[in-house]
């Protein structure tokens, strides 16, 4: 299979000063939203990225989709690079290619609009040709298990509830063929039992349409059921990508067994232990010179703080790529 | 500790009425963990808002009483809450606790303003059982000087469950405590709330739909759909043999992390058309709840269920 999407030390760092001599004295602190990553997406594959809040997942999928612009490193989209498209022919031709669903259906959808206008927009922002606009529709609403489409098609946003409101999202992505899909937490905003059907409907259509996706939530057990490969990010680094079966079943980094143990499961005798891992989410502008684990790091057994260490991933498993430093400490 | 009996609660409009809570009763013990779970819309908030009497104005009472400690403090005839119980014997955490804080205030003076007008505090006593109360929920008292936008989502959950303890409650009524954090902090926010009921002996509801969460932490959990509590008994019963399709449908849409399973139920619409068709039916023949549940067509329908709930087992 060929590489679709290519990052290659990609970085993005966010500018922040709480006082007016920090940014005279050139002291600016930085948000590492997103820290020297580097990776490979491969035609037709799900990935999921985990990671607590504030962990970079959502910059990563803004600077997929060419919302923001790396501050260094290059990103490749069908081996082209796609990190400074200027002009707008390349923006859409980029676009009609890569499409992004919300993770709040409430707010994604314009309230004035109808759910037709809304599914007409992508088709006509992208000039696709208006004779074939009633069969795309028809096809999409297909696709995403919304029967009596006639019903819909005339309502607005607000007659709808949660669970429909976020199938209107996925359709509105799909309808326009894409072959790169970018979910960030479709489901979190949803009561329980629409989840399982919003997660059908997204995998019988990757299944159906065959595009490649990223999909990004920090529940193990949803990206467990969506996606074939994980990646795990840790203050704006990848610390852990593997199979999903053998991240969940055999994780290596620190990090990870504490995602893993920390997801509640619907039994009565599971584990009470204390999580491997301690402390709290560092200060996001916190510089490490070394592991940046090492703060949280249950048990280092090198000098991961000083910074002499070689950092990086390596392949500890067949396909199960895990931080160099950590997979030492324990 | 605390019993609820046949509560009903309406809100009443110039021409509609919706039943948001219909004849539920249950009780809870001394250090009990009880979970209510149910989707949104099932009536929990409305259920739990009512034992603090902060309910809108729409919503009102039609039947049933609250009991604490065997004294009444809740009669449906005068629809007021009686007793000087609330914050000093019942606290309760709302819904979003993290946005529930006052932005512009910081922490101390929102902390002392509990303390003082609802307690019998002063100032200066007021700032020392502030920082017990830090300590108590795992923040250092330093940061009682902050803003609320200066903390994290789960320090400031820490916070709102700090502001409850503030006058020594003995029942804790948490709603969906945890559904807006992190997988992580999630885990640390249950295991405060297990620390605390041993250390304070604290009886404590759990309101949230994720059944996960429930039988993480709790002893006793209550289904509620449609404004009815339709199961209830101790965790391990109703996660292992569920009778009302419901739960089971509520169970088989979970995703389980260490399950071979790649197949999520999601509950379908039938299931829903047909608990209110038969609901309707019978409250046509005026049965109640009890007769409902042994009937033929409730038990047919509870074997279909119970037959999806096999084969997906045996999937795996």
């Amino acid at each position: 299979m060929s590489t679709i999407l290519e990052f290659k030390n990609v970085s993005k760092h966010y500018d922040v000063s709480r006082n007016i001599s920090e940014i005279f004295s050139g002291k600016q602190p930085k948000v590492r939203a997103v820290d020297n990553v580097t990776f490979k997406v491969k035609h037709g594959e799900s990935v999921g990225i985990v990671g607590e809040s504030g962990c970079g997942k959502t910059t990563l999928a803004k600077l997929i989709l060419n919302l923001l612009n790396p501050t260094s490193g290059e990103i490749f989209f069908e081996n082209k690079n796609v990190s400074n498209l200027n002009k707008i022919e390349e923006v859409h031709e980029f676009k009609k290619k890569l499409q992004f669903v919300f993770q709040n259906p409430y707010d994604a959808l314009n309230p004035r609009f109808t759910i037709k206008d809304i599914l007409l927009e992508p088709l006509k922002s992208l000039k696709f040709d208006p004779s074939k606009y009633e069969e795309l529709i028809n096809n999409v609403m297909n696709l995403v298990k919304l029967k009596n489409k006639d019903e819909y098609l005339s309502k607005y946003p607000h007659e709808l509830s949660g669970g429909q409101l976020q199938r209107i999202v996925l359709a509105r992505a799909l309808i326009i063929s894409p072959k790169f899909v970018v979910a960030d937490e479709p489901v979190s905003m949803l009561d329980v039992s629409v989840r399982a059907g919003i997660l059908n409907a997204f995998n019988e259509a990757k299944k159906t349409m065959n595009f490649t996706a990223i999909y990004i939530s920090h529940d193990l057990a949803l990206v467990k059921y969506v996606c074939e490969r994980t990646i795990v990010m840790y203050l704006g680094s990848i610390v852990e990508d593997g199979p999903t079966k053998d991240v969940i079943t055999n994780p290596l980094h620190p990090y990870t067994k504490a995602l893993v143990k920390a997801v509640p499961v619907p039994h009565v005798d599971q584990s009470h232990e204390p999580l491997p891992i301690i402390g709290n989410i560092p200060d996001a502008t916190k510089f490490y010179e070394g592991c940046k684990f090492s703060d949280r790091c249950p048990n280092p057994t090198h000098d991961c703080k000083s910074g002499n260490i070689k950092m990086g991933l390596i392949e500890a498993r067949p396909n199960h790529w895990v931080d160099r430093c950590c997979v030492n400490c324990n | 500790m605390l019993e609820i009996k046949n509560l009903s609660i309406h809100y009443i409009g110039k021409n509609y009425r919706v039943k948001a809570v219909e004849n539920v009763s249950f009780n809870l013990t001394s250090g009990e963990l009880l979970g209510i779970v149910g989707e949104s819309g099932s009536g929990k908030t409305t259920l739990i808002r009512s034992i603090m009497g902060v309910n809108p104005q729409s919503a009102k009472i039609v039947s049933g009483e609250i009991f604490y400690k065997n004294s009444k403090i809740l009669d449906f005839k005068d629809d007021s809450i009686k007793g000087d119980y609330k914050w000093k014997e019942i606290a309760f955490i709302p819904q979003s606790a993290m946005n529930s804080l006052d932005p512009v205030y910081r922490i101390i003076d929102q902390m002392r303003e509990i303390l003082i007008v609802r307690g019998d505090y002063n100032k200066k006593t007021a700032d020392k059982r502030s920082e017990e109360l830090f300590s108590l929920v795992g923040i250092e008292k330093n940061r009682l000087r902050d803003f609320p936008h200066q903390f994290s989502g789960g320090m400031k959950q820490r916070v709102a469950i700090a502001m409850a303890l503030a006058l020594d409650p003995k029942i804790l009524i948490a709603d969906e405590p945890v559904t807006a954090l992190d997988v992580i902090v999630q885990r640390q926010i249950l295991d405060l709330f297990n620390e605390l009921r041993n250390r304070l002996d604290l009886s404590i509801i759990l309101v949230t739909h994720d059944v996960s969460v429930v039988a993480y932490l709790c002893h006793k959990v209550a289904v509620m759909y449609d404004g009815e509590i339709v199961e209830t008994g101790p965790v391990k019963d109703i996660l292992e043999k569920p009778y009302h399709p419901y739960t089971i449908g509520l169970n088989n849409a979970f995703p389980d992390l260490h399950s071979t399973n790649d197949f999520l139920e999601p509950i379908s619409d039938s299931l829903f058309h047909e608990l209110d068709d038969l609901k309707n039916t019978f409250n046509s023949l005026s049965l109640n709840n009890e007769k409902l549940v042994k009937s033929d067509k409730f038990v047919s329908l509870k074997n279909k269920f119970t037959k999806l709930n096999t084969q997906n087992e045996k999937n795996n």
